[in-house]
C-alpha cells in the first residue's frame, strides 16, 4: 500500500514497475466489467467522462510534463469534432474521417505552435494566445449559420451545430455501426492506451528532455537541446490527443456545435486538471469524473448557475489546493501511514513536480 | 471623398472600441504583470451597473460614471480577497481571475437573468459622408479618446501616477523609499477595473448588456494588450491603431467575424516578428 | 592540424555588452589557445559571469565578435553554441531539481548518442566524480556542494571541447576543493578550460596564467605570481583577504 502510494507520487522517469502495471490491469478489468452492471444511460454518462478525460490528458500532458499551459486545447477538440462530422457526412464512410479528426488538429497545432514557440513567446503570452485562438474559432463557427457556409454537402449551421453526425462504422464491415456500449468500450480502450503511452513516453529520451525543459529550460539549451523543437512536438502531440477527444465526442453525441470551442468548455478543462492535480496523469482523469458528476448533480438539485460554483471551485483550488486532489490526498494518506512523502515537496510548497501516474 | 469619410469613421470606431475594452487590462498587466481574465466580466458588470443606474432614474452619463466607480470597487475587493495572494505567480493569477470571471457570470445570470438589456441613448443618426451612423457612436469615440488622455494625464502629471510608475519599474526601491506598494497595487487594480467598468457602460447604448457579453470582447482585448507589449499606454494605443485599421476596414468590406480572424492572423505573425510586443524594445515609455 | 596548439580555440573581438547604458563587458579582446587552463579573477561585478554568458549565447552581445575554433558564433542560440562543444557550469547551481542526479547526468550524456553509450558515459562520470552515494536522489534535495558536483558532471558528460566553470569550488570544503583542482588538471589534458574563481590557493594550484577583469575590461593578463604582486590589481582587490 505504502509502496503503491509512493509510486503514485514519485515523479521518476524510470520505467514503471509491476505495481503500476497491476494498477492498469485492475483499472482495465473494472472498466471492462462495468457495462454488466450499468444501464445504457449510465454507460452513456460514463463514456463522455472517458472521452473528456482524453481532453484533460492532452492539457495536463503539456502542463505537467513540459510546463506549458495551453488554454486552447478546446480549439483542437472542436476542430477534431467538426472535421470528423463534416468528413463523415461527406464521405459516407467513417474510418478515414476518424483519422482526419486527429490529423487536421495536429496540423493546426503545428502551424500555430510554430509561430508561438519559435516566436519565443513567454509562457503567459502563450497561454493567453491559445485561449484567444479557441475563442475566435468559436466566434467564426457561430457566424456560419448562413446557407452559403457549406463544406461539401454539409451545412455548418452556425450556432445550431451539425446534428446527425454518423456513428462510427466497423472499418472492415461498414454495415455495422458502433452502438452506445461499443463506443464506451472504444473510449475506455483509447483512454487506457493513451494513459500507458504518455507514461511510457516519460522513460524515452524525448520524455526526459521534456521534463528537463520543465525543470530548467536554460540548462536544457546549454546542454545543446533545441528546446523549441521539443515544445513544438509536445504541442502537436497534445493537439492530436485533443483532436482524438473531439472526434470521439462527436461520435458519442452524434452532434457537434460551436460550444465545443467555447469559453465554458475551455474553463472546464482547466478545472478538471487543477482539481485532479496536474502533476499526475491520473489526477485529471479523476478531475473529469468529479466535475462531470458534480455538474449533473447540481443541475438535478436545481442549482441553475453551475458556472458560479465552478468559478468558486477554481478560485479555491488555485488559492488553497494548488497541487490538486490526487497529490494532496496521496500525501495525506502517506502521512497517516507514517511515511514522509518520498522525494516530494510538501503539499502547499511551490515546487512544481512531474507527472508519473 | 465620401468613401474616405466612411473609412475614417470605421477605423476610428474600431480603434475606440479596442481602446475601451483593453485599456484597463493593459494598465493592470503592464503595472502588475497580472493578466485579468475577468476583464470581459468587468466590462459586463459595468454595462449592468449602467443599466441599473439608468433604471433607478439617473441620467445616462451619470449612470455610466457610477458604473465605473462601482466596478472599480469590485476590482478593489477582488484584489484584496484573491489577487494579492498570488503576486509573482503569473499563471496562477490567470487561473484565479478565470475563476472570478465564471463566478461573476454566474452571479449576474442569477440576479438579472440571461436575457440582454439595454438603455437607449436617445440620439438620432448622423449623416457622415452619405453613411448614416448612430450619433452616439461619435460620442463613444470621443469618450474613448478622453479616457486615454485622462489616464495619460493621471499617470504622467500627478504624484499618485508617479508613485504608480515608480512601483511598476522597481517595487523594491519604491518600498525602500517608503511607498506602500500593496496600496499602490490595490489602487492600480481598482483604477484599471474602474476604467473597464466605464468602458462597459459606454458600450451599453450600442450593444446592450448580457451576462455572456464579456466573452465577445476579450479575445480582441488580449490581442491588443499582448501585441502592445510592456508599456501599457503606448502599447495599447499603437496596437489598437494597427488592429483598428484592419478591423475597421475588413468589418466594413466583408464581415466583423472575418475582421477578427484577420486581426488574429496579423497578431500571430506579429508575435513571431516581435515576441515582446510593439513596445518590447523600448527602454522608456508609459 | 599541425599548428593546433597555437590556434586560438576561443577569441573575442571588441566584445561589448551594455545593460541600460552600463557596460558590463567593455571592449574585451580575449584569446585562449587550445589546451590552456585559464583562470579569470576580479572583484564581484567585474563582468566575469556576464562574459561567460556571452560566450555561451545566454545573452547576446551589444557589439563585437565571438569566434570559436575560427568560426563566428556571435548571436547564435545557446543550444547551437553548446552543440559546437562549449559546456558551462553557471555560478548558481543550474540543474534539474525535480530529477535524480542520474537523470541529470543522463540528459547531458545522451544528447548526441544512443542510449547505451549514454549509459556508459553516465557511469564513467559517476565513477570519476564519486557520485555513487547520491546518484538516485532528487537533485533538489542535495547539499549545495553535491549539486555543484552534479552540474560539473553534466558538463563533463557532454564531452565538450571548451569548459567554462563559474566558481566551481564555491560552497565546497577544503578537501573537495583539492579534489576539484585535481579533476580540472586531469580534464585539462584533453580539454581547454576557463575557470572563474576567488580562492587564490585554488588558482595557484591549477593555473599558470590568470586574466584579471575589472569594470568589464581586462585589466591584466599574466602569470599568477606576477598578477598578485601587481599594485593595480591589489588596489582593485583592496580589502579582499584572499589576495593578501
Amino acid at each position: 500500500m505504502i509502496k503503491f502510494l509512493q509510486k503514485l507520487q514519485s515523479p521518476s522517469s524510470e520505467s514503471p514497475g509491476a505495481v503500476w502495471w497491476a494498477f492498469i490491469v485492475i483499472a482495465a478489468v473494472i472498466l471492462a466489467l462495468l457495462p454488466q452492471t450499468l444501464g445504457l444511460a449510465q454507460l452513456l454518462d460514463l463514456s463522455v467522462v472517458l472521452v473528456l478525460a482524453l481532453l484533460a490528458l492532452s492539457m495536463s500532458f503539456l502542463w505537467g510534463y513540459i510546463g506549458i499551459l495551453s488554454f486552447g486545447q478546446t480549439a483542437f477538440f472542436g476542430a477534431g469534432g467538426y472535421v470528423y462530422a463534416v468528413a463523415a457526412m461527406n464521405f459516407g464512410t467513417t474510418t478515414l474521417p476518424f483519422f482526419l479528426g486527429i490529423l487536421l488538429p495536429m496540423l493546426l497545432a503545428a502551424v500555430l505552435g510554430y509561430f508561438m514557440v519559435y516566436g519565443k513567446l513567454s509562457d503567459i503570452y502563450f497561454s493567453v494566445m491559445t485561449l484567444v485562438i479557441t475563442l475566435i474559432m468559436n466566434k467564426a463557427m457561430r457566424a456560419t449559420s448562413g446557407s452559403q457556409y457549406v463544406v461539401g454537402d454539409v451545412r455548418l449551421n452556425g450556432q445550431n451545430g451539425i446534428p446527425g453526425v454518423p456513428p462510427l462504422q466497423v472499418p472492415w464491415n461498414p454495415e455495422i455501426t458502433l452502438f452506445i456500449d461499443h463506443v464506451y468500450y472504444l473510449a475506455a480502450a483509447l483512454l487506457i492506451l493513451v494513459y500507458i503511452g504518455l507514461r511510457l513516453l516519460l522513460t524515452t529520451p524525448f520524455g526526459r528532455v521534456m521534463i528537463g525543459i520543465r525543470e530548467n529550460e536554460q540548462r536544457i539549451e546549454l546542454l545543446g537541446y533545441d528546446a523549441r523543437r521539443y515544445k513544438l512536438l509536445a504541442f502537436i502531440l497534445s493537439g492530436a490527443l485533443a483532436g482524438l477527444s473531439g472526434t470521439m465526442f462527436a461520435i458519442w453525441g452524434n452532434f457537434v456545435a460551436p460550444e465545443m470551442f467555447g469559453l465554458d468548455r475551455a474553463a472546464e478543462v482547466i478545472i478538471w486538471v487543477i482539481v485532479g492535480g496536474k502533476a499526475t496523469l491520473i489526477g485529471p482523469i479523476v478531475g473529469v469524473g468529479i466535475i462531470q458528476y458534480l455538474t449533473t448533480w447540481l443541475g438535478m438539485q436545481g442549482v441553475g448557475q453551475v458556472t458560479l460554483v465552478l468559478g468558486v471551485i477554481l478560485i479555491v483550488f488555485v488559492l488553497a489546493f494548488k497541487e490538486g486532489l490526487v497529490p494532496t490526498l496521496g500525501n495525506l494518506l502517506l502521512r497517516l501511514l507514517g511515511v514522509r512523502p518520498g522525494g516530494q515537496a510538501e503539499p502547499g510548497s511551490d515546487n512544481e513536480k512531474g507527472p508519473d501516474v | 471623398m465620401d468613401s474616405l469619410m466612411v473609412y475614417v469613421y470605421q477605423i476610428a470606431f474600431s480603434f475606440s472600441i479596442l481602446i475601451l475594452i483593453s485599456l484597463g487590462l493593459a494598465l493592470i498587466f503592464g503595472m502588475m504583470k497580472v493578466i485579468n481574465l475577468a476583464q470581459g466580466e468587468f466590462l459586463m458588470l459595468g454595462a449592468y451597473f449602467c443599466v441599473l443606474g439608468s433604471n433607478l432614474g439617473l441620467p445616462l452619463w451619470l449612470a455610466m460614471l457610477a458604473a465605473g466607480l462601482a466596478v472599480g470597487l469590485v476590482g478593489v475587493i477582488v484584489e484584496r480577497t484573491v489577487i494579492r495572494f498570488l503576486y509573482g505567480r503569473v499563471l496562477d493569477t490567470l487561473l484565479a481571475t478565470w475563476g472570478i470571471s465564471l463566478f461573476l457570470m454566474g452571479i449576474v445570470t442569477t440576479v438579472a437573468g440571461p436575457q440582454s438589456q439595454s438603455v437607449p441613448s436617445n440620439m438620432g443618426p448622423v449623416s457622415l459622408g452619405g453613411l448614416n451612423v448612430p450619433g452616439y457612436s461619435l460620442v463613444m469615440i470621443g469618450a474613448a479618446l478622453m479616457m486615454l488622455l485622462g489616464t495619460y494625464a493621471i499617470w504622467r502629471f500627478t504624484n499618485l501616477g508617479l508613485l504608480v510608475r515608480g512601483t511598476m519599474q522597481n517595487p523594491e526601491m519604491a518600498r525602500a523609499l517608503g511607498t506602500n506598494t500593496s496600496m499602490i497595487y490595490m489602487f492600480t487594480f481598482g483604477f484599471g477595473s474602474a476604467i473597464t467598468g466605464l468602458a462597459g457602460a459606454l458600450l451599453v447604448p450600442l450593444f446592450g448588456a448580457s451576462p455572456t457579453m464579456g466573452g465577445f470582447y476579450i479575445s480582441k482585448a488580449f490581442i491588443a494588450v499582448i501585441s502592445g507589449g510592456p508599456w501599457p499606454l503606448i502599447g495599447t494605443v499603437s496596437a489598437s491603431g494597427l488592429y483598428g485599421v484592419i478591423d475597421g476596414v475588413v468589418s466594413y468590406e466583408l464581415s466583423p467575424v472575418l475582421a477578427e480572424i484577420c486581426v488574429l492572423f496579423v497578431a500571430v505573425i506579429m508575435l513571431r516578428l516581435l515576441p515582446q510586443g510593439i513596445t518590447g524594445r523600448m527602454r522608456k515609455g508609459i | 592540424m599541425s599548428d593546433a596548439a597555437d590556434m586560438p580555440l576561443i577569441e573575442t573581438r571588441r566584445l561589448v555588452k551594455s545593460f541600460g547604458g552600463v557596460h558590463a563587458t567593455d571592449t574585451v579582446d580575449f584569446t585562449l589557445k587550445k589546451g590552456e587552463l585559464r583562470c579569470l579573477i576580479g572583484p564581484n561585478g567585474a563582468g566575469k559571469s556576464t562574459f561567460f554568458k556571452l560566450l555561451t549565447g545566454q545573452i547576446a552581445p551589444t557589439s563585437g565578435k565571438i569566434l570559436f575554433d575560427g568560426d563566428d558564433v556571435t548571436g547564435l542560440s545557446s543550444f547551437e553554441i553548446a552543440r559546437r562543444g562549449i559546456g558551462i557550469k553557471n555560478q548558481k547551481p543550474d540543474v534539474f531539481d525535480g530529477l535524480s542526479a542520474r537523470e541529470n547526468l543522463w540528459l547531458a550524456a545522451q544528447f548526441d548518442t544512443d542510449k547505451k553509450t549514454a549509459d556508459q558515459r553516465v557511469e564513467k562520470v559517476v565513477d570519476e566524480l564519486k557520485l555513487a552515494s547520491f546518484v538516485h536522489k532528487l537533485v533538489g534535495e542535495l547539499a549545495h556542494g553535491q549539486r555543484q558536483w552534479v552540474e560539473i558532471g553534466m558538463v563533463i558528460a557532454r564531452n565538450p571541447r571548451l569548459i567554462l566553470l563559474d566558481e566551481p569550488s564555491a560552497g565546497m570544503d577544503q578537501e573537495e576543493r583539492i579534489r576539484t583542482a585535481e579533476l580540472l588538471k586531469e580534464l585539462n589534458t584533453n580539454t581547454t578550460i576557463v575557470v572563474v574563481e576567488h580562492d587564490m590557493q585554488f588558482i595557484k594550484r591549477i593555473a599558470d596564467i590568470v586574466t584579471v577583469f575589472h569594470r568589464g575590461k581586462i585589466l591584466r593578463e599574466a602569470p599568477v605570481d606576477v598578477v598578485l604582486r601587481d599594485p593595480e590589481v591589489r588596489n582593485v582587490y583592496l580589502g579582499r583577504t584572499e589576495v593578501a
